[in-house]
């Protein structure tokens, strides 16, 4: 692994995201809002900065699993970076820290904010926080590699690190080929979604903005109210539908667009979708009486729960005010998240399955100690080596929710607060309950949490280990 | 094109990394789990577990629409019948790696009866390169082009050679021949060298033109050895054999040595005008009693590198003239050329590059037309034989106002049978074979070598 290699995806991770940041210079234009120069003059000085990285020596050396985590790790610093820079120069948000911890909560899909005032920004600053979502919930680097031919035909270790879900199968032989793939089924989902709001009767600005916040099942929206704002039951209907779609796995479009009727419906899919509609009914169930008949709960609950399990985090009622038993549901949806290869976050659905099935495995060789079993996914046999990771995720991943709750209660919050307030984070989901529920955000906090918070999204959004590995003093000691 | 691997063993690592480079869409399927998943981290390609032989894995893996399905699994029976199988569901062109002689024979039958579009054994061309070399002692390594008419030599620049301090542009008119310079190896520094380019002690260098032009500018040079007539070979193989039964047709004299008795058998009927030697080739009592100094060439062909490798420099110790070793698992390495031990045959690659060369002509039936193409100095320079079509921009402007790729040398013209040794003011016509000699990967088309 080479420093200048490094240096060198780094470089082209800032001009790729510097390029993102004219679609806002235009709306500041539109508009005529005087926040377009501070874009401008990033835009400038960013385009200069990258310039001068470009300017270093490609070497020969190879990408190794290790330069693979660390650029991926790296990128994600320095786009949460270039992120706060148009929140801080535009005077938006004041505060660096806040800055940080909104860009950070953007680019992972995340939509936790710490702005009490979202209505009266500009409009340029509104379309880079949707658009924050839009570039995190895929990936930079997906776009990266899918847009730009990069030297070294070994990225597969970036990808990986950036891919959500427990493994990454490939569609076609090329990794390139693949990227496009995901990259097209991105944008005409995104389209379609686009014209479906748009035939709702939302404004162009107000449908593009809501279309990227739930592509990237991000959560930002450009009202204090959320989704609420609109009371339109139209585009509460197309919300809840495309943000169960962009939580699928997109391996699903892909058969669906060859005919391969086989193989459409993975047990993850079948899976995810058994989970939406349980959580449906158990909760209109449970709080019946909360609210107008059926059509009423329907409507509020399949967008809640919708809005949960893809960790999009849009609100269109507050579920704080549902029973005890609803609202630990939603808060176990928060963890189990989204299918892999999808933009939406949380545990997977698929890792959830391996680690069930897993797990019976497990029991029933105690009781039979010879009994061989293989643990199996669409009738295919599933390497040890994914079974293991899967359980050394999900303990690093308990480890993190217990380190991140004892931190951020060092600012005397509520044990509530201070454990969902991690929850939410690390599962890129938005609200949680108490002081961070759905119709409060996270401004209360200090600035120490506020950073604790920015960089539990980042470890949730990259699946932990990338981000992790940033800090083990190992991947710094061997071969420079 | 898309490309089905089936087997991913030593030769099947060795293709699929070779034809991921040139861009292809390639599926490798393999039943080993641990395999392929090293495979997937290490290069661009679809992996898929599971039997190559069986239609189901062939029909996942996309063989209806795959323009070529290499099946080099350890066996030969799986290989043939996976083959027919991808034939059957629609794969264009199938390659089977076939070991057996027996099945050798019959593999007439199989090209045309079961549409085997070609077969290959790592062994039997391992052998023929082999035996290339001892037929023309001077090469370390030569590789034919344009049906055999132009050769490209690979010979080292000896201590007290005339050549050391030569510049190229004064070769042909010192040494009285007609042959071409076109890749330097210094110290595992490669140089496509320009006329001025200063040749220096333990240079390798790789000569260009009809083989007769290179021996005789070899002659002229004076570090012709004489012609082998002793070959000692340790290892009864399968090379081996081939060997035997090539070297059997010249006048050479041949010795296997050989540990296991039944073979010693097998090979004494096989090749009976070979002596073969029951006994443990790396002793060194048994190789003092058979001559092994006398020897004008030592062929180290056991089935273990290291011994393989010891014995060459034992050899060379001993001043046996030629040494060529065989390695299996041992890739480019530089190291073996300091220990002095300059041919060294590893079957995998010989096998890979046949069948990049397969795949390039392939290629050039729907659209690129590179006629042949080989590698060369440790796989970083290659050669490659373009055809000249007709109304190509370039056709009959002198070669001096062209402006060519950085590292890239028109070796050779090749026009009616005709060998043109290009200066400036050649030009290039239609129908004409050029060979290219250039560190860049990938070129494709005749176009390519221009600068853009």
């Amino acid at each position: 692994m080479s420093r200048n290699q490094i240096l060198k995806v780094l470089s082209s991770v800032l001009m790729v995201t510097t390029i993102t940041l004219i679609f806002p210079l235009v709306v500041g234009l539109l508009y005529a809002e005087k926040e377009a120069k501070v874009f401008l003059a990033i835009i400038v000085s960013l385009m200069i900065i990258s310039y001068i990285f470009s300017l270093f020596k490609d070497t020969d050396a190879k990408h190794s699993t290790k330069s693979g985590f660390l650029v991926v790790g790296l990128s994600w610093l320095l786009i949460t970076i270039i992120g706060a820079l148009p929140f801080y120069f535009s005077g938006a948000i004041p505060n660096f820290f806040d800055c940080i911890f909104e860009s950070a909560s953007g680019f992972t899909t995340t939509g936790a904010s710490i702005l009490n005032e979202i209505d009266s920004l500009p409009k340029s600053i509104l379309f880079w926080r949707a658009e924050t979502h839009f570039i995190g919930g895929l990936g930079i680097l997906v776009f990266m590699v899918a847009l730009i031919p990069l030297a070294d035909q070994r990225n597969i270790y970036m990808l990986k690190a950036e891919m959500p879900g427990p493994s990454v199968g490939k569609l076609k032989p090329k990794l390139r080929d693949n990227m496009k793939i995901s990259v097209i089924t991105y944008v005409v989902l995104s389209i379609t979604m686009l014209i479906c709001l748009l035939c709702c009767r939302l404004s162009l600005f107000d449908a593009i903005t809501t279309t990227m916040a739930t592509a990237g099942t991000g959560g930002f929206m450009i009202y204090n109210e959320s989704v609420a704002y609109y009371h339109s039951v139209g585009v509460d209907v197309v919300c809840t539908i495309f943000m169960i779609l962009f939580g699928v796995n997109f391996n699903f479009y892909f058969f669906l667009y060859l005919k391969q009727w086989k193989q459409i419906i993975s047990e993850e899919v079948r899976w995810y979708f058994v989970v939406i509609f349980g959580a449906i009914a158990l909760i209109i169930w449970n709080s019946w009486h909360m609210f107008n008949g059926f059509w009423d709960a329907l409507h509020h609950v399949s967008f809640t729960v919708a809005s949960t399990i893809s960790t999009t985090g849009f609100v269109i009622t507050n579920y704080e005010l549902w029973p005890a038993f609803s609202r630990n549901i939603i808060l176990l949806l928060m963890f189990c998240g989204a299918c892999g290869g999808s933009t939406g976050g949380g545990i997977k659905v698929s890792r959830l399955i391996l680690m069930f099935k897993q797990m019976t495995r497990d029991i029933s060789r105690m009781l039979n100690p010879r009994s061989v079993h293989v643990v199996t996914m669409d009738g295919k046999a599933v390497e040890e080596d994914v079974t293991r990771d899967v359980y050394s995720f999900m303990m690093v991943y308990v480890v993190l929710l217990v380190v991140g709750t004892l931190l951020v209660s060092l600012d005397g919050t509520t044990f509530e607060t201070s454990l969902t307030a991690v929850i939410t984070c690390i599962n890129n989901v938005g609200p949680g309950f108490g002081m961070v529920g759905p119709i409060c955000n996270f401004s209360g906090f200090s600035n120490f949490a506020k950073m604790v918070l920015s960089l539990i999204m980042l470890l949730g959004r990259l699946e932990i280990f990338p981000m992790l590995l940033l800090f083990s003093p190992a991947l710094y000691k061997f071969g420079k | 094109m898309k490309i089905i691997i089936v087997g991913q063993g030593k030769v099947g690592r060795s293709i699929a990394i070779a034809l991921a480079k040139e861009k292809h869409d390639i599926i490798v399927v393999e039943q080993n789990a641990k395999v392929l998943s090293k495979m997937r981290d290490t290069l661009d390609v679809m992996t898929l577990l599971g039997n190559g032989t069986s239609a189901d894995t062939l029909i996942e893996a996309g063989v209806e629409s795959a323009d070529l399905c290499i099946a080099v699994t350890s066996s030969d029976e799986a290989n043939l019948l996976c083959c027919l199988i991808a034939k059957k569901l629609g794969a264009t062109n199938t390659i089977a790696r076939v070991r057996n002689p027996q099945y050798a024979k019959d593999l007439y039958l199989y090209r045309n009866e079961l549409g085997l579009s070609m077969h290959i054994n790592p062994e039997l061309e391992a052998a023929r390169e082999i035996s290339k070399i001892l037929r023309f002692p001077s090469a370390i390594h030569m590789e034919s082009f344009c049906a055999g008419k132009v050769d490209i030599v690979e010979g080292k620049v000896e201590e007290r050679s005339p050549l050391v301090g030569c510049a190229l542009k004064d070769l042909r008119k010192r040494f009285r021949s007609n042959i071409l310079v076109c890749a330097v190896d210094r110290n595992g520094e490669v140089a496509i060298p320009a006329g001025d380019f200063v040749l220096q002690a333990n240079d390798r260098i790789h000569i260009i033109g009809k083989l007769a032009d290179v021996e005789h500018f070899i002659e002229n040079v004076g570090t012709l050895p004489r012609p082998v007539q002793k070959v000692m070979i340790v290892g009864g193989g399968k090379i081996s054999y081939y060997l035997g039964m090539d070297l059997s047709k010249t006048r050479m004299q041949v010795k296997i040595i050989e540990m296991n008795e039944e073979r010693c058998k097998e090979l004494a009927l096989a090749l009976p005008k070979v002596m073969v030697l029951e006994g443990d080739g790396t002793d060194s009592d048994i190789l003092d009693e058979e001559g092994f100094k006398e020897m004008d060439a030592f062929v180290a062909l056991t089935g273990i590198d290291e011994e393989n490798i010891i014995l060459a420099l034992n050899a060379l110790q001993a001043n046996v003239k030629k040494v060529i070793t065989k390695v299996n698992h041992i890739r480019e390495n530089s190291t073996l050329y300091t220990l002095g031990i300059d041919t060294y045959i590893s079957p995998k690659d010989v096998t890979a590059n046949k069948i990049v060369s397969y795949v390039r002509a392939m290629q050039n039936s729907f659209g690129s037309n590179v006629e042949a193409m080989s590698k060369i100095v440790s796989g970083k320079v290659e050669a490659l034989e373009f055809v000249v079509k007709r109304n190509m921009p370039f056709i009959n402007i002198p070669l001096m106002h062209l402006k060519f790729k950085n590292n890239l040398l028109i070796g050779c013209i090749v026009r009616n049978g005709e060998i043109i040794y290009p200066k400036g003011n050649d030009v290039i016509l239609t129908d004409d074979h050029i060979i290219v000699v250039t560190t860049q990967e990938g070129l494709q088309d005749v176009t390519d070598i221009f600068a853009k």
